[in-house]
């Protein structure tokens, strides 16, 4: 049964049609990877799936929901998260407030909870802080809880992106690079923690360059070249499949592929 | 001139200033909007205050109902602006400030028109000596801006101000995260132009004569220069910008009153501020108090976590 | 009754004012990506430049109209050079370079009040009145549209023909462009900075000549100037020239209008106000992108 279905999105800037009828499915409790060359459309795919693209044609379900043309806040009520591929952090906040932000159902968020529900936002704030650094202890982030994100490296912002999506209890995640920018091993250790979470009932739909991490993570593959969706299949199916190469020839420089 | 009710009048309007500062705060310290056309709503509370002290409604319920018109008036200009981009919104209220002053201008019925309306004191009752009335003007603002300080920490140290910061640094990841940034920018207009409101009603209370001639843009960049020599993003940067600023441009009117200077210490005063802004964004864009992390309780937990250094 | 020919001279007029003035404007803001809100400032900066050098023993109003287009270019290049570009390169936020122009106008707006003070002044000079038919025209308002005019049509062939020019466009009117090879970006930047403000300054000592002037003269006519630069678009000359054509018979009808229906001409202003906030609303890429 799928949990998201996107159907026939196209969508074109200016004169430039980025994606073209795209379609794909991803099953509940799967790690799904979306691969293809460069330019090929996955970030925007993955944008318009968000609703911070508007698509010009087609629709986006997901749980049976049509979440096509909704606001991304709307998205993220039905219970999908979003990981951007460059951080999008804010960076005068800590890292703690940062996963704090993206918590679910705050009740002091709103204006009169914030100021007349005071005891119950502050024994929620301690339970979302705890739940937090759960999430920091897994990315090793810990010790920098307290920093503002914008002293961060470049890997650990990818992390605390990564940790906010994770903060929401979603039933589904879209991650944007996941692993690109943090070191290999902490990369592998990432997508470890995504199998772990994926056997707990989580989904993912993830956009991954380093191939390797798909053999071993991925339960089915969607490959993307110029805006359409071309190839599906388990991993093997696909990296196996002649087209793959075909598609990839000149973009060696982009894929790091196994072995 | 008695230096006392000199020094009291100073007082008055650093609050007034105060005030004016802390709700720039709300807006651009914390949720990052650039609300050029503070002056509007500024000028929206003292009109409104004037208009209905004329009909005899008692001072304290003028002062609500000038928080009133100008919060509605901020989340009307919300409509139109929130959706825009940082420039436009900049753009718009400022030219909203200038429209709002033509049509007080132009309508000689409302409030006087060019002529400007007097207003009567909300001591007149009382019989007091002018510098008991200072006096009395001192404690009323003051115990407003207390207030107003007070209100401003608890609503900014919550949940609720983690998202108007979050919106301040990155509006489309907020929303990502759930949060429709719409509402909250159009919630910290309101309460910006409410504060400004209030302080418009302070201060035709306490001047007792207003016309729109005392609402030039002037007044906005006066605001701006508070907070960002004060410090963007912190409740004590903002009272002590104004209080500095209106220091300085209280004394200078002094100074044009009292002395014969070979220079209008007026125009020399505008051109230190304009440089001083100018100097700080370059060098020091955080002013002279830097913004506070937030404290909601969540950050004792990193230190009673086990890992934790 | 309405003289619908003088109403048309006066629109041509006032757009003429508006597309001087907006040029330098729409341009920067494009290149720049932030409204400078000094630009007021420069054209008032151009006014009493002209007040200067007719002052002068020998002083025509050429002279002026040169004099004030190279002080205001110089001033705006080096406050771009002294101001904006080190905001630009510390990644200073949007509202900070607003602010910073805001500030700089306060620095040029007082002082030129103080050496020159804040009442109102003239320019000494008479100029004839022409009447054809009923319309009224004077020598200064056919010299005023006329340097429009010319000024459209030099910047055309400088827009489309040199390779500067075509730059200038491209980065202008497409946000998403960042750079064009083969180009100096900042040596092009510098360029519109400083002709721009000399164009507006030129508005400046047009509009003293046919009015008065006063430290607030620039300030003044902000808001219009806002009003056909982002209703033409931003950084599109081609948008301004029509927009400032709209505007400008927009207010002249406008106030004929106002004051037919009981309201006062102090309106005028609001008429741009409202074609702001509409095009805002209803297309804030304006007419022509």
């Amino acid at each position: 049964m799928a949990i998201l279905a996107v159907e026939g999105i196209s969508k074109s800037f200016g004169g430039l049609q980025v994606l073209q009828s795209a379609s794909l499915e991803v099953a509940e409790g799967t790690i799904t990877g979306l691969v293809g060359p460069n330019g090929s459309g996955k970030t925007t795919l993955l944008n318009t799936i968000y609703g911070l693209i508007k698509p010009d044609e087609g629709t986006v379900i997901f749980r049976g929901q049509k979440i096509s043309g909704l606001a991304p806040y709307r998205i993220y009520d039905a219970g999908l998260a979003f990981s951007f591929q460059l951080p999008r952090l804010f960076f005068q906040l800590t890292v703690l407030d940062n996963l704090l932000l993206a918590a679910r159902n705050q009740v002091g968020t709103s204006f009169s909870g914030a100021l007349f529900r005071r005891r119950r936002w502050r024994r929620q704030e301690a339970e979302l802080a705890r739940k937090a650094l759960q999430i920091l202890e897994l990315l090793g982030l810990v010790p920098l809880a307290l920093h503002a994100t914008g002293e961060l490296s470049g890997g650990q912002r990818k992390l605390v992106e990564i940790g906010r999506a994770l903060m929401s209890d979603p039933v589904m995640i879209l991650l944007d690079e996941p692993a690109a920018g943090v070191n290999p091993v902490l990369g592998r250790k990432i997508y470890q923690k995504l199998r772990a979470l994926r056997d707990q009932g989580l989904t993912f739909l993830i956009i991954e360059h380093k191939l390797e991490m798909l053999l071993d993570f991925a339960d089915r593959i969607y490959m993307m070249d110029a805006g359409q969706v071309v190839l599906s299949g388990t991993p093997k199916e696909v990296i196996e499949n002649p087209v793959f190469y075909a598609t990839y020839v000149g973009e060696t420089k982009n894929v790091t592929f196994p072995g | 001139m008695d230096l006392t009710v000199y020094l009291l009048d100073t007082l008055v309007f650093m609050g007034i200033f105060a005030l004016l500062a802390m709700s720039l705060n709300v807006e651009y310290g914390f949720t990052g909007l650039g609300n050029f056309g503070k002056v509007a709503f500024f000028m929206a509370g003292a009109y409104t205050y004037a208009i209905t002290a004329a009909l005899g409604w008692p001072f304290y319920l003028c002062l609500v109902f000038a928080a009133l018109v100008a919060g509605a008036l901020g989340a009307l200009i919300s409509l139109p602006a929130l959706r825009l981009r940082e420039d436009y919104l900049a753009i718009v209220t400022l030219t909203f400030g200038e429209i709002l002053r033509i049509i007080i201008k132009a309508e000689q019925g409302l409030a006087g028109g060019v002529w400007g309306i007097t207003i009567p004191s909300a001591f007149a009752g009382l019989d007091l000596t002018p510098r008991m009335t200072a006096w009395a003007n001192v404690v009323l603002v003051w115990v407003i801006v207390v207030g107003v300080f007070v209100f401003l920490q608890l609503l900014i140290n919550t949940p609720y101000g983690r998202v108007l910061r979050g919106i301040r640094e990155d509006d489309v990841a907020v929303q990502v995260l759930g949060k429709s940034f719409v509402l909250y920018k159009a919630q910290a207009l309101m309460v910006g132009s409410a504060i400004a409101g209030v302080a418009g009603g302070l201060f035709a209370q306490y001047l007792r004569f207003i016309d729109p001639y005392m609402f030039l843009p002037l007044v906005t960049f006066l605001v701006w220069v508070m907070l960002i020599l004060g410090g963007p993003a912190n409740h004590w940067g903002a009272l002590i910008g104004a209080v500095i600023v209106e220091f300085f441009n209280r004394g200078s009117r002094f100074l044009k009153d009292y002395l014969v200077l070979p220079f209008d210490p007026n125009n020399v005063q505008f051109i230190i501020f304009g440089l001083l802004i100018i100097l700080l964004l370059l060098y020091r864009p955080y002013g002279l108090f830097r913004e506070k992390p937030l404290r909601t309780g969540a950050e004792a937990e990193v230190l009673k976590w086990p890992s934790s250094p | 009754m309405i003289d619908t020919g003088q109403i048309l001279v006066n629109s041509l007029v006032t757009s003429s004012l508006y597309l001087l003035a907006g040029t330098g404007l729409t341009l920067t803001f494009g290149l720049s990506r932030f409204p400078n809100f000094a630009y007021a400032e420069l054209i008032t900066v151009g006014a009493f430049c002209g007040l200067l050098f007719l002052a002068q023993p020998g002083g025509v109003f050429v002279l002026a109209l040169v004099g004030a287009f190279l002080v205001a270019g110089l001033v705006s290049a080096s406050s771009y050079s002294l101001v904006f570009q080190p905001l630009a390169e510390r990644k200073t936020s949007l509202i900070h370079l607003m602010v910073a122009s805001i500030a700089l106008g306060y620095v040029l707006r007082h002082t030129i009040g103080e050496i020159w003070g804040w009442s109102a002044q003239a320019y000494q000079l008479m100029w004839t009145v022409y009447t054809i038919g009923t319309v009224r025209i004077s020598s200064l308002w056919i010299i005023m549209i006329a340097t429009a005019v010319l000024t459209a049509v030099v910047l055309h062939f400088f827009l489309t023909r040199t390779r500067t020019g075509k730059a200038i466009r491209a980065v202008a009117s497409n946000p998403e462009l960042a750079s064009v090879t083969g180009i100096n970006k900042q040596k092009v930047i510098l360029l519109t900075w400083f002709f721009g403000a000399g164009l507006a300054a030129v508005a400046g000592v047009f509009r003293a000549a046919d009015t008065r002037l006063f430290p607030m003269l620039g300030w003044d006519i902000l808001l219009p100037i806002f009003a056909v630069t982002i209703l033409g678009g931003i950084g599109s000359f081609y948008g301004l020239i029509i927009a400032a054509l709209l505007l400008g018979l927009a207010e002249n009808f406008g106030v004929v209008l106002l004051s037919s229906i009981g309201l006062s001409t102090e309106y005028r202003m609001a008429i741009a106000f409202l074609i702001l906030i509409t095009v805002l609303i209803v297309r804030p890429k304006g007419l022509a992108r």
